[in-house]
């Protein structure tokens, strides 16, 4: 069977208009993978670095340069307008940032029952028992249908922007960024209740973020991206036991732990380079401790062992990777963990 | 709150704050106190909205002024106490013994003058130099925090760097006073994953090599962790937590706190969800009686509701605003 998206060779590049500077962003330089139903694929990667446009080329809201994007065995690019609002029912997305997201002039009800009337689902007072259920699924009330989104806080309207996207039973959902608007206690709330719903409707899910403990509590597996090319891919687990790519180690050691005991850490030099003016060769060598002459020229191609992808021309000569914090990968305290026991594990949070 | 006999060069005491709104006032701070040691590096860690900024900016005397109003308290630096100093004096202040830089260095950077020339005008403001002397000097603060190519960079506008660099030439800026207090409000909060790790490397080494004495603001427990020795917990516009660094994370002992570590992702064996706080904060207009953590705490009890705790010792600088701590009877 073939999975329920397949992405192959996606590019985009973005001209960058002028009559004498002439050049182009490549935002996505050749990407391929598969989601299967009801997996959870995380992709990870720092501004720039083409991971949103990827999830707008899958949703066809910005068109590809090259490469296909299937959906179910059907290859969208071509499909007509008419053919896309059909497809879109069973792909859903949901957006960083809840303040800019909702409507403020719309109640909470018609926000989410808009892609319900869109798609002519049900009867008015259908949709009304509808959205009062996703309401309730996301750890709202039935009775803040009422309400505009100005009266909720930051994690309720990205609960309200879920039930919208949950609204079509949709059979992917495309996260962007979906929680790193929010505090972290909130995070929390959220990062939950994906789970929840992914786990409960079996859908799946593209979950895109900067922040690779947040993919970790969702995702089975993860997508690191660096400058518009997928520079490893594994399972989550081994991702995290043996990063194999010198930018998915950085990117773990990067993580602030709440430790007691500092440890030293490699902290990258550099920024992001420009996608406008990539480095020759790996995009990664210019912040690579381990960069050479070879890597300067060449970019690697993706290598599959076990499983795991990873784009680097001396992975399997690397040190040994130090691990994570132990902060963040041993059990507990016990008397934390035991004080914890008392917080339940949220899913409904009432206004 | 720590147990050395240093004088402190920050000692914030008692301090309330309340905003007039359309909807009436909001009590944003009620009754802080903390001190922060010469050197040394104190976190504060809340939510949006539990009064943490509004705590920065009233050290900056730079809270909006008629809607904030400081109802009560003394914030001393080096035993002057700042609110009642006069205005020039406060400004002279500012930016010089005290500096403090912000979450989005973008709309903090004049995006008409170069960088260096906004350093430059930083030295200027504090010291009689010439201009020549005070590009020397920007230069000087663009190499401090590790900005390469200082000369070139001298001559570039805030839009031409990423997150990072204009994050860089924040802390130039407020290096340019030589402060004794660096105020940094979620320094980190708008950049990269890897950009975060080298800026706090960098306030580690300015700390070090300068003997600059950091508040630290952060939402964020594990950023605070990786800089503070000290650190405050607030919630709803109180303290109700402070302590060692090592004794909050390691032995909390108000449920706040708790709840705080339950959220921070772990990649621990077993992989249970995470333990959020349930509810929200409360509405500062009408706090709950008694405990304003008490509706969202599972160890709440009929005590906990009839008045608010204050902060107790629990040893070894440590204290904790609950009731019922210490905790280990309920654990």
């Amino acid at each position: 069977m073939s999975p329920l998206l397949e992405v192959t060779g996606l590019r985009k590049h973005f001209s960058l208009g002028g009559f004498f500077r002439r050049g182009e962003v490549r935002a996505v330089d050749g990407v391929s993978f598969a989601i299967e139903a009801g997996e959870t694929l995380g992709l990870v990667g720092e501004s720039g670095c083409g991971k949103s446009t990827l999830g707008r080329l899958i949703l066809r809201l910005v068109e590809p340069s090259a490469g296909n994007v299937r959906f179910r065995g059907q290859e969208l690019a071509g499909l007509s307008a008419a053919a896309m609002v059909a497809q879109r029912r069973d792909m859903q997305l949901v957006f960083q940032d809840p303040f800019a997201s909702l409507n403020p002039a719309m109640t909470v009800r018609d926000i989410i029952a808009e892609p319900l009337e869109v798609h002519r689902i049900d009867t008015t007072p259908g949709i009304d028992r509808r959205v009062a259920i996703l309401l309730t699924r996301v750890g709202l009330r039935p009775d803040h249908a009422r309400r505009y989104p100005h009266e909720f806080s930051g994690g309720q309207r990205q609960r309200i922007g879920i039930a919208r996207a949950l609204a079509l039973e949709p059979l992917l959902l495309v996260c962007d960024e979906p929680v790193s608007a929010l505090d972290v206690s909130v995070q929390a709330q959220i990062l939950n209740l994906l789970r929840d719903v992914q786990r409960e409707a079996g859908l799946a899910m593209l979950f895109i973020s900067h922040d690779l403990m947040a993919v970790r509590q969702v995702a089975s597996r993860v997508a690191v991206m660096y400058l518009g090319r997928l520079v490893e891919t594994a399972p989550t687990a081994a991702l995290f036991a043996t990063p194999r790519h010198p930018y998915a180690r950085a990117l773990l050691d990067a993580v602030p732990a709440p430790e007691v005991e500092r440890r030293p850490r490699i902290v990258l030099e550099g920024d992001p380079p420009n996608p406008m003016d990539p480095p020759p060769g790996c995009h990664f060598h210019p912040r690579c401790p381990f960069a050479t002459e070879r890597c300067r020229a060449e970019a690697p191609a993706l290598e599959v062992e076990d499983g795991h992808a990873v784009a680097c021309h001396h992975w399997r000569w690397l040190p040994p990777w130090p691990g994570l914090s132990p902060a963040l990968t041993e059990p507990m305290a016990p008397r934390l963990a035991r004080l914890l026991g008392h917080f339940r594990p949220i899913e409904e949070t009432s206004a | 709150m720590s147990v050395d006999t240093t004088p402190a060069l920050l000692q914030v005491e008692g301090l309330a704050v309340e905003f007039a709104t359309r909807d009436g006032v909001v009590p944003a701070i009620s009754h802080a106190s903390f001190t922060l040691r010469p050197g040394g590096c104190l976190g504060l860690v809340g939510e949006s909205g539990s009064g943490k900024s509004v705590t920065a900016l009233a050290i900056m005397g730079l809270l909006a002024k008629p809607a904030a109003r400081i109802t009560a308290g003394r914030i001393l630096l080096d035993g002057v106490d700042l609110l009642a100093l006069p205005p020039e004096e406060m400004r002279a202040l500012r930016g010089g013994a005290v500096a403090m830089i912000f979450q989005e260095p973008m709309s903090s950077l004049n995006p008409a003058f170069t960088v260096g020339d906004q350093i430059a005008e930083a030295v200027r403001a504090h010291a009689r130099v010439g201009a020549r002397e005070a590009r020397a000097r920007a230069i000087e603060l663009l190499r401090q925090v590790r900005i390469p190519g200082a000369e070139r960079r001298f001559d570039e506008y805030p839009h031409r760097l990423s997150g990072g660099m204009r994050q860089r030439v924040m802390i130039a800026m407020a290096l340019a006073g030589n402060p004794r207090l660096l105020i940094a409000d979620e320094p980190t909060t708008a950049l990269d994953v890897t950009v975060q790790a080298q800026i706090v490397e960098l306030l580690r080494a300015i700390q070090a090599e300068h003997g600059t004495a950091i508040l630290l603001i952060s939402h964020n427990l594990g950023l605070v962790a990786s800089l503070a020795d000290e650190i405050a917990v607030m919630y709803a516009g109180r303290l109700v937590e402070q302590g060692p660094a090592a004794r909050i994370l390691g032995h909390p002992e108000h449920p706040y706190t708790v709840g705080l570590l339950g959220a921070v992702p772990r990649a621990a064996p077993g992989d249970a969800p995470l333990t959020g706080i349930e509810g929200m904060v409360p509405d500062l207009r009408s706090p709950p009686p008694g405990c304003v953590f008490g509706p969202r705490c599972p160890f709440c009890v009929a005590t906990c509701r009839a008045a608010e705790p204050a902060l107790r010792g629990m040893g070894a600088g440590h204290a904790s605003a609950c009731l019922r701590a210490p905790l280990d009877a309920l654990a």
